[in-house]
This record gives C-alpha cells, structure tokens and sequence, in this order.
C-alpha cells in the first residue's frame, strides 16, 4: 500500500532545508564582506545576544504552535525582570526569593492571558496587544520610568564565561533542550500541536482544548520572565525600554526557524534554534560591515516579510494527493 | 437460541422538532457484518450515535453478551470494547500516524512519551489491516484511503469487540475499497460485531451479511442480505406510499436550449459532468448527501475550482463558452446555507436584496457611483410584494426574519438581477410546510416566465414535486438521467446503486 516517493522535489527540498540555507548564505555573505567576522569571538557574541531571546521564543513557540499569539513577551520581560530589580534593589529582599517571584509574576501574567483569549475568547492579537501595553504601564509606574540597576554582585553572570563560552548561552541551550522534550515527548507537546492542526479536530479526539491552550500561554509566560533574567543581566540593569519589541523579534525568529504562524507546524530544537540564530549573524553581521544602525530595523522588517511570505507559500502548497486514481482525464482542459 | 452478542431495545431519541428515533430494537451477532440502511435523515447516525456515547437516548437499554450496560460517553463506548470509525477522519496533518492515532492518551515511561512501545503497537495494529506504513510518516504524506487505515488502526487499539464503520468508502477509491472490505471481512473472521452503515446497496450487497432498515427513526425491516433482491431494499427505504397529492407537480414548457456543461470535472470530487439546461425547465439533481451535487453546483458558478470542461451558455442566438469565473453573471445561485453563504444577516432587507444588482440602482451621471436609495427601496418593494415577504419594514435585519423569508430575500435579490439561469441548492432546507410550498410556487413561476432551473434536494419528495427532468448522481458522477415519469423507486435504487445490479 505505501507507495515511497524517491524522485527529487527542489520545492519540497526548499521548504524543509530553506532556513538552513538562509543561514549558510548569511553567513558565508558576511564572512566574505568582513573577514573578522568568521571567528568564534563573533560566533559566541552571536549566541550571547540571542541567548534572553531564543528563552522567549521558545515559550512562543507553544502558543503560536496553537494557532494563536501571544504579543505581550516582551512587556512581560520587561515587568517581571522591573520588579526583580526592584527587589533587589530597593527592598533589598534575598536574591534567590526575587528570582522565583519573578517567575511566579511571569506565569501569572501569562494566566492573565490566557484568560482572556481562551476562557474570554478574546482575539489573541487585542487581547495581548492590551496587556502589552498594562504590563509595561505598570512596570513604568513602579520605577517611575527610570533606570533599576542590580548589584554589582550579581552583575558579573551576565558576562561570565565558561572557556569561551559565556554561562547565559549554556543556560538557554539547557532552556531549549528542556522546551524540546516537553514539545516532542510530552503528551501537553503533542496536544498543542495536535490543537493547531485544527481545534475542533482536537476536541474530537479528546483533548481537552482549553486547558491546554491555557497552560501554553502561561509557559510561554513563565519563559519570559526565565529570558528577563538574562536579559537584564547581560545589561546589568532594567531600563524603561528593556524588551521592546522583543515580540517581534521573537516571532521572526521561529518563523524563519520553520514555526508556521499557521499552527501545528514547527521544532524547538533544531528550528528555533537556527531561526533565532539566523536572526542575530544578520544583526552582527550588519554590524561587521559597519552599516548604520537605521539600516538594521529596515533589515529586520525585511527578514520578517519575506519569512512569514514563505511560511504562507508552504502553507497554500499542500502536497497534491490523486484520488481518482481509477478515473482516466481524457477530457479536454477548460480553456 | 442464542443470545446476539450485542442488543439495543426500545431505543428513543427525540430531538426539538423531531423524533429521530421511535422505539428502534437492533440486535447483532459476533462474526457478521450487519448493514444499517436508511435514506437521508432515517436515524441510522443518530442510532449509532447512541450505540457510540455520542447522543444520550431518551429511553431503551443496551446489552452486550447479554449484561445491560450503560453508554453515557465516549469513553464508556470504549471501554464496553465499541469502536467507531467516524465518516469524517479526524487527522492532523502535520503529525504523524503514532501521534494521530495515540493523541488522547500516550504510554508514558520515565516521564516522557514511549515511543518506543508505541511504533510497536502502531506497526501491530497497521500490519493487522495489512498496511506497512513507517508509524513516524507524516499524515499529510499518504492518501486519504491510507488515512482510513489509519482511523481504523486507531479504533482498533483497545481491542474493541464492536465496531461500527459509518460510511467508510466516501473517499476512496475503488481499490482502496476493495482493500478495506477485505480488512473489514478479516475483522468479522477474528469475531468482531461489525456495523456498517451505508448509502450504497452495492456494497450492502457485496460485503455483509445481515442488513437492516430504517425508515423515519422506525424500523422498516431486515434479515439475512441473501434473501432479499435490491428492490426488497430500497422499497423498505422509501415506503410503499405514493407521493403525497399535497405536492402537486408543475408542468412546463421546455424551449430552447440556456446552458449546455461538457465534461466538467475535479480531480477526485466530480467527474465528467456533462448535461443541458433549456428554458423554462426544472431539472432536479438528486443523489445521496455527499453524491457530489452539491460541489457540481458550486463548480458551475465558480465557488469551487475546476480541472477542466467547458460550460457554454446562450448569448443572443449561440451557445458561447463561458469562462468559470463568469458564469456567476448569468446564473443566480441560491446556496444550501443561507446564513452562512447567503444573507448578510445584521443588515436589513433591502441591502440584501439589492446587492447584487447595485449597478442598476445608481443615480444619474455624473453621480454614477452613488446608490439611489430611492430606486433601490421601490425595486425591494417590488420584489416584496411579488414572493409576499413578511417585513415589517424594508429596514428590519433580516436576522429577525423567519427562515422562510430570509430564504425569499436571497431569491428576490437574484429576481431584481434576472438571470436566465438559476441553481437552487436545497431551496426549502429547515423551512416550515407552508414556506416550503410557496417556495416550490416560486420556482414553478420562474420556470413559466423561461427560466432554466437546476434544483437540488434532499428529500425526494420535494424534488419529484417541482423537476421536469432528474440526472442521477453517485459517487461525483451523473449516472442516469430520467424524465418527468421518473417514479420515486428508480431515482433512489439508481442513487444508491441498487440499479446496476437488477436483472
């Protein structure tokens, strides 16, 4: 019965390995263009400044592997790692104890969310477009929008290496092992997936639907604040921007990573890996050869068109399965 | 005697408006394949449906080896060994056969999914309905027929005594059918109660062994297939009433020829579809749900793609091909949902009646694209008035209107437009007796001023009420044509296949 298709589609070849190939290219493109840029100095600052993101991107890719979003990570990030720093800083409470507030207030605020998207059935975009906006007012309110910086005691993790391997990139590597187990080899995993694919398919078979759309908006909450830790270590301090636009980033890092926005489709590991990878040698690269910095927004947007443009190609080109195979098409075509 | 090994007694359902299920007994044996057949609406899913866990019956018992059992949920069914195979698959398409087959409850081992364990179960259980697929396969990389498999595989993980097929060969082909009916006659040696719930005689004929009717939520017969003929059937089906005189039907004058299909078809949905359309004529499209009428009317007016055929419609005095994407300007097509395809349901009668004749309801140069809204409310009223819609004002929402008006509102909005060709796709669906009738009066008026109409239908008798002409479809295909003299017994013996086989 199973027929193995061995001819070679480009098409199929592209959709599968095309992320890897971007990276090649950019990579080879840069290197080329400013030969310090092929070191192992430049490759650990790559990773370094991925690390913080490549966390949030992969408590992303839970809730956009429902077929949802969640917008408001970034000002998640920003608010937990306020009030760390806060903490810390100013009521001077034990390290250890602000680190798990700070991921308790993560979840929390990810509860929040998915409250209102799946018990409220709020549109997912609105919803965390408005707690985007409350997270960071309240961040802003409690510092007075000014900047929290943390003791010099601790301030040293954000660079320290191991070798020449800076800890924070180790930390995240260990992150995303962990998010791949709990997406492969965990039944919540697959259910995501399985949700993505087609809810009310899910529900069918089963799954109970809501609470586990639920459960990926409040760990896509907590690996926020697990990426604020980072975040605001490797500057040494919470300034009132900290995290913007980290959403976005993060959203282009999986879909250049293969995490279809579409649902149900996508890795933690390799794919969001390589995307939030491909995302930051462009970035450093851009900076090797000295570009302005205005060029690199219009770089960003640019890489983000022109992935989610690929992820709506691979979506619409469903490989074609013959039915009637018995018929013969001997009619003429339509003209 | 013995005991079946499973039996349903005095099972009742009643749904608001309906009583889908009067005192139904139903008994089946280990080792059988028992048929259950109905027309459209007879209350074999609903049956089923509560053998399932799926509908709770308002009264009846259900024993299995002879123990009363009770089925509240699906989870109940299976763990009394009943399995269904659902007529829609429930596939995820970008997991893999393991995943889709395991995903409600996966074996766990050391805190992570044992996927060890289950490739193993996965390739015993596929092997069993002789299929070798790699259990790791993506689902979207096989066929649908592989698919089934796979649904199947999934209904037989828990080793079920019972298993019910609920139309399984909609979407295969005829090897893949073939295939299955010798996975399902393996299961029925390994002493499974099979179930197999059907449109087609054919297969009732070349697969089981017991069949049983139901007609209107009541049984309407059965026994063993080898004692009767197909006509025995399908008789059971119908009933032997003659159709109501309460449905008088309309002759009219066919003339000369409006539209002629020529070997239209898509790739596994509709095939070879070639018929004409002349003015003033009523042709009914009958076949079971699913049959492909449905996606031929849509194909006809460019909603659903095409691979090829040619439509050709009159245009003065020839017959001009006409592209796919146009044929909508000369053909009004009521849908089969309403509410959904239809009607802009917040907005009031006379936007939805005018707008798909906007063009003619603008003002005078140089004020062209602005809408005279005085000449759109008295071309409504007009339209009101003529099919007698019930309104309290042309600004009411059409949300609050009856089914029956909102379904006029739809028609009036084609008659301000005055195509010469109509396609009505369940034209009186949900409607109450009166709305249906005055509909049928409206489709036989449109045809006396020269209308060409194709008309689908469930219900045959309504179908019979209003057609000059029926062109049979099965499985996408048109495989009779009958005229006006048509009786009810041979559109449904030919819709389910019974015909191919008489003598």
């Amino acid at each position: 019965m199973t027929k193995k298709q061995h001819n070679f589609s480009l098409r199929d070849f592209l959709f599968t390995y095309g992320f890897l190939l971007v990276l090649l290219l950019v990579i080879v493109y840069f290197s080329v263009t400013a030969p310090s840029f092929f070191s192992m100095n430049a490759a650990m600052s790559i990773l370094h400044t991925a690390a913080p993101l490549l966390i949030i991107a992969s408590g992303l890719a839970f809730v956009i592997m429902t077929k949802r979003i969640d917008i408001s990570v970034g000002s998640i990030a920003y608010l937990s790692a306020a009030i760390g720093a806060l903490m810390i800083s100013r009521m001077g409470l034990p390290i250890p104890l602000a680190v798990v507030s700070m991921l308790v207030l993560s979840c929390l605020m990810g509860v929040l969310n998915g409250f209102f998207v799946v018990i409220l059935n709020v549109n997912p975009m609105i919803a965390t477009f408005g707690t985007q906006l409350a997270f960071r007012g309240i961040g802003l309110l409690l510092t007075n929008s000014m900047v929290v910086s943390l003791p010099r005691s601790i301030r040293f993790l954000g660079n320290k290496k191991v070798g020449p391997i800076y800890i924070d990139i180790l930390f995240s590597l260990f992150i995303l092992l962990i998010m791949m187990l709990i997406h492969s080899r965990t039944q919540f995993g697959r259910q995501v997936v399985a949700i993505g694919n087609d809810i009310s398919i899910a529900e069918k078979l089963g799954i109970k639907e809501k609470r586990i759309s639920f459960f990926a908006y409040v760990v896509c909450g907590l690996m926020a604040g697990i990426g604020a830790i980072i975040m605001s270590l490797q500057v040494g301090s919470v300034t009132p921007t900290s995290g913007t636009s980290y959403e976005f980033t993060a959203i282009a890092m999986l879909v250049i990573g293969g995490v279809s926005l579409y649902g149900g489709e996508g890795t933690i590991l390799p794919g969001v890996l390589i995307g939030g990878i491909t995302l930051a040698v462009i970035e450093t690269g851009l900076n090797y050869i000295g570009a302005s910095v205005y060029v690199y927004s219009f770089v960003r947007g640019g890489v983000i068109f022109v992935s989610m443009f690929a992820d709506s190609l691979k979506t619409q080109v469903k490989p074609k399965v013959k039915i009637m195979e018995d018929e013969p098409t001997t009619v003429s075509n339509a003209q | 005697m013995t005991i079946p090994y499973l039996k349903m007694d005095g099972i009742a359902k009643s749904f608001p408006g309906v009583q889908a299920l009067k005192n139904v007994t139903f008994e089946a044996s280990q080792g059988e394949i028992l048929a259950l057949v109905g027309a459209n609406g007879a209350g074999k899913s609903t049956l089923m449906n509560v053998l399932g866990g799926n509908i709770e019956p308002n009264s009846g018992k259900i024993y299995i080896n002879g123990k009363e059992v009770r089925i509240s949920s699906p989870s109940d069914a299976a763990a009394n060994g009943i399995a269904f195979v659902h007529q829609e698959m429930a596939m995820l398409p970008t997991m893999s056969i393991a995943d889709t087959m395991y995903i409600s409850s996966f074996p766990y081992k050391h805190g992570l999914i044992d996927y060890k364990t289950i490739y193993q179960r996965c390739r015993v259980v596929l092997k069993r309905l002789g299929c070798n697929f790699d259990p790791r396969e993506r689902i979207r990389n096989i066929s649908p027929g592989d698919q089934q498999m796979v649904e199947i595989g999934r209904a037989l993980l828990h080793d079920p005594q019972i298993i019910i097929f609920d139309e399984p060969t909609s979407s295969l082909t005829s090897r893949e059918k073939d295939h299955l009916f010798e996975v399902i006659r393996t299961l029925k040696q390994e002493g499974s109660v099979i179930i197999y719930i059907s449109h087609f005689l054919d297969e009732v004929f070349s697969l089981c062994d017991r069949v049983m009717v139901l007609r209107n939520g009541e049984t309407a017969g059965g026994g063993l297939v080898s004692e009767y003929t197909n006509r025995d059937i399908v008789k059971m089906m119908i009933g032997e009433k003659e159709i109501d005189t309460y449905y008088e039907r309309s002759e009219h004058r066919a003339g000369e020829e409006i539209m002629r299909v020529k070997g239209i078809y898509r790739s596994g949905v509709i095939n070879d579809i070639s018929f004409s359309l002349r003015k003033g004529e009523v042709v009914g499209l009958w076949g079971q749900l699913g049959s492909g009428r449905t996606e031929v009317a849509r194909a006809l007016v460019g909603l659903d793609p095409i691979d090829g055929g040619t439509i050709s419609i009159k245009m003065g005095d020839q017959m001009m091909p006409v592209k796919q994407s146009e044929t909508k300007k000369y053909i009004g097509m009521i849908t089969e949902n309403r509410r959904e395809e239809g009607l802009l349901l917040p907005m009031s009668v006379c936007n939805n009646m005018s707008l798909a004749n906007l063009t003619n309801l603008t003002k005078k140069k140089p004020f062209s694209s602005v809408i005279d809204s005085k000449l759109e409310n008295s071309e409504t009223d007009k339209y009101v008035k003529r099919m007698d819609i019930k309104i309290s004002s042309q600004a009411q929402r059409v949300e609050t209107l009856s089914g029956g008006n909102q379904q006029k509102v739809i028609i009036g909005r084609w008659l301000q437009k005055n195509p010469p060709i109509y396609i009505m796709d369940e034209p009186t669906r949900g409607l109450d007796v009166g709305a249906k009738a005055d509909i049928r009066r409206i489709i036989s008026d449109l045809a006396e001023q020269g209308a060409g109409i194709l008309v689908i239908s469930s219900e045959i008798e309504e179908i019979m009420s209003v057609s000059d002409r029926y062109l049979v479809m099965k499985r996408g295909s048109i495989v009779a044509e009958f005229g006006s003299n048509a009786s009810k017994e041979d559109l449904v013996a030919t819709a389910t296949g019974a015909a191919s086989k008489k003598e």
